[in-house]
């Protein structure tokens, strides 16, 4: 491969401007990598660092501003329209936040990829079966979808939990299936075949190490879109419901509070914001490294 | 060619066919409407009455079938609320929907496809990574909140622009940009690593080879051979959009299909939402046979072996 000479239509120039001013990409990815570190200890050890309980209230604080807006260190990030401590939500709100996102991306993953397989195993009509929902799939806007299910089954949060997973599927049943097809013909898995081996025992142990990786890419490329997914629908008031909260819902309930109480609605929405910017920071990062071809 | 096109339609309608049971299911097997619709202490001959009236006493496969005869001769059915045909209601709403959506689409897809080539040939500069930085931003940033931020500085803080309606052209300006930016960033992005891809060819080595002259090798070989790439995300962002719509509507209580569908799904006003969905399907499954027909155009190989 002739990656070296990409200078033939334009010409490069050294980054030394850019790195001067900092735009330099280590120090971006390591913040990311930081900020995404807090945010999952934020969400394994939430109860311990809230402080208050996310639900209380207290109607002698309502509408405290944060300590950067004038406000006391009692509500570091200020207090709600109910007296409710912002900073102790948030907490609450990333760990149900990132539980969704992780475990409906664990079940899309899992589902899709299982289904790639299948197809590309049987091929026939069990894939043309598979691949025609994967099609009708892509045909819809997820959000819409998922919108209409979330409403006509009213905020149960285990059917949020699956619908936020049945998203993306299809991307992972692609991947897969073309990954396994591309895998089946290599002359290693015909070797391990002509052996005996059994069917299943190829798949766990010869090809699935080696479409796994490409899998995980997928994942890190899916992870910002679940996220935005349940909040979306959170903020639209059809995720979680109350009296649990998740950031999405926060940022929905912020919304009535604008003009007299902004930070209710921003400290939620930055906080949504940097994790999504940090995923996608360090996804960027992940594929440059794992793809030389890119560099 | 044309084995090619009546292939892509009979895929395209067995999909449609799909999306409308799978929905018709969904929305069925949510449990009975009436519950929601009337109030707890409504007698049960009332209920039943309400029942037979809108045939949900009937079983399901009965219903469906019902259900599927009347779309075929183009009845989508009627409001639960306005009792006025869902069509006419969904109907009514899109024009303010397409006003929005292809200005924010069209603007999207300009800016992203400039400032993704611009980035691509001056790789590694100040401007690459502006643009990408920018780019970067836009996509992780979650629309709604943008929105909101939006709001929060242009109307409430400078009042220079409304927070909602749709009277004047300020009342768009807010609106598509938020929908556009998700857009122009992802284009932006995908175009910048295709035309990045093709510079690398071998062809444009040759090109450089004969003689051509810079701006003839970046017209002639590289970007045409980029656009085919960037014609799928063309397609994939339109859907995309639409889901955008109805956050952004929302957000700006904008009077488009997008905060028709929201409230109707609040409502469980089946007919609505069926009938949204339905032509949500078909633009975007007509959108993606152009995709494919433009592919044919732009790429001969697809054209003259029939298949990519």
């Amino acid at each position: 491969m002739a990656v070296t000479d990409q200078s033939d239509a334009i010409i490069v120039k050294p980054p030394s401007f850019v790195k001067r001013i900092g735009l330099d990409r280590a120090w971006i990815v390591i913040f990311a990598g930081v900020y995404l570190g807090l945010v999952v200890l934020v969400a394994l050890f939430a109860p311990l660092l809230q402080p208050y309980d996310h639900a209380a209230q207290d109607l002698f604080e309502i509408r405290n501003p944060p300590v950067f807006m004038g406000g006391d260190w009692n509500y570091i990030l200020g207090s709600d329209d109910l007296g409710r401590d912002v900073l102790s939500r948030v907490i609450y709100g990333t760990k149900i936040s990132v539980v969704i996102a992780l475990v409906g991306t664990g079940i899309g993953a899992v589902l899709g990829s299982f289904l790639g397989i299948v197809a590309a195993h049987f091929k026939g009509w069990v894939d043309d079966v598979i691949m025609m929902f994967v099609d009708a799939q892509s045909s819809l806007p997820f959000l819409i979808f998922a919108l209409a299910v979330l409403a006509f089954f009213s905020g149960s949060f285990i059917v949020l939990v699956i619908v936020v997973g049945i998203d993306g599927w299809e991307r992972y049943a692609r991947l897969s299936r073309g990954m396994t097809l591309a895998g089946s013909s290599n002359t290693y898995i015909e070797a391990v075949k002509a052996l005996g081996v059994p069917t299943w025992k190829v798949y766990a142990r010869h090809l699935l190490p080696n479409i796994l990786p490409a899998l995980m890419i997928q994942f890190t490329i899916n992870l910002p879109g679940t996220i935005l997914l349940e909040t979306s629908l959170s903020f639209l008031g059809l995720g979680v419901q109350p009296p649990m909260t998740s950031l999405g819902q926060m940022l929905g309930y912020g919304r009535d509070y604008l003009l007299q109480a902004p930070w209710i609605a921003v400290v939620p929405g930055l906080t949504i914001f940097f994790i999504t910017l940090s995923i996608s920071i360090l996804g960027d990062w992940l594929r440059d490294h794992l793809d030389p071809s890119l560099r | 060619m044309l084995g090619f096109i009546s292939l892509k339609l009979l895929r395209a309608i067995a999909t449609l066919w799909i999306v409308v049971t799978f929905v018709f299911i969904i929305l069925r097997a949510s449990g009975d409407p009436t519950y929601v619709l009337l109030p707890d202490d409504t007698p049960q001959y009332i209920i039943d009455i309400y029942r037979e009236r809108w045939g949900i006493d009937r079983p399901i496969w009965q219903q469906y079938f019902t259900y599927m005869g009347s779309l075929l001769q183009g009845d989508f059915g009627v409001s639960f609320f306005d009792f006025r045909p869902a069509l006419d209601l969904v109907m009514e709403r899109v024009p303010k929907t397409l006003q929005l959506g292809l200005v924010a689409y069209a603007g999207g897809a300009v800016i992203g496809i400039t400032l993704g080539v611009i980035a691509a040939l001056n790789r590694n500069t100040l401007i690459d990574r502006l643009t990408m930085a920018v780019a970067v931003f836009g996509y992780s940033m979650p629309n709604f909140f943008f929105g909101l931020l939006l709001i929060i500085i242009f109307s409430l803080q400078l009042r220079w622009l409304p927070p909602s309606g749709s009277d004047t052209w300020q009342h768009m300006v807010m609106p598509a940009v938020t929908l556009g930016l998700a857009a122009a960033s992802q284009i932006a992005r995908f175009t910048r690593s295709s035309v990045l891809e093709v510079l690398r060819q071998s062809y444009m080595r040759t090109a450089r080879a004969k003689g051509a002259s810079w701006p003839r090798r970046i017209r002639w070989h590289a970007l045409p051979n980029a656009a085919i790439p960037t014609v799928t995300v063309l397609g994939f962002q339109f859907g995309l959009m639409i889901a955008g719509t109805v956050v952004i509507e929302t957000v700006f209580a904008w009077p488009g299909m997008g905060r028709l569908f929201y409230q109707a799904v609040n409502a469980r006003d089946y007919a609505v939402v069926q009938t949204i969905i339905l032509l949500i399907a078909v633009s975007i499954i007509l959108i993606n046979l152009m995709v494919d027909l433009l592919y044919a155009v732009l790429d001969p190989r697809v054209r003259l072996t029939g298949s990519n």
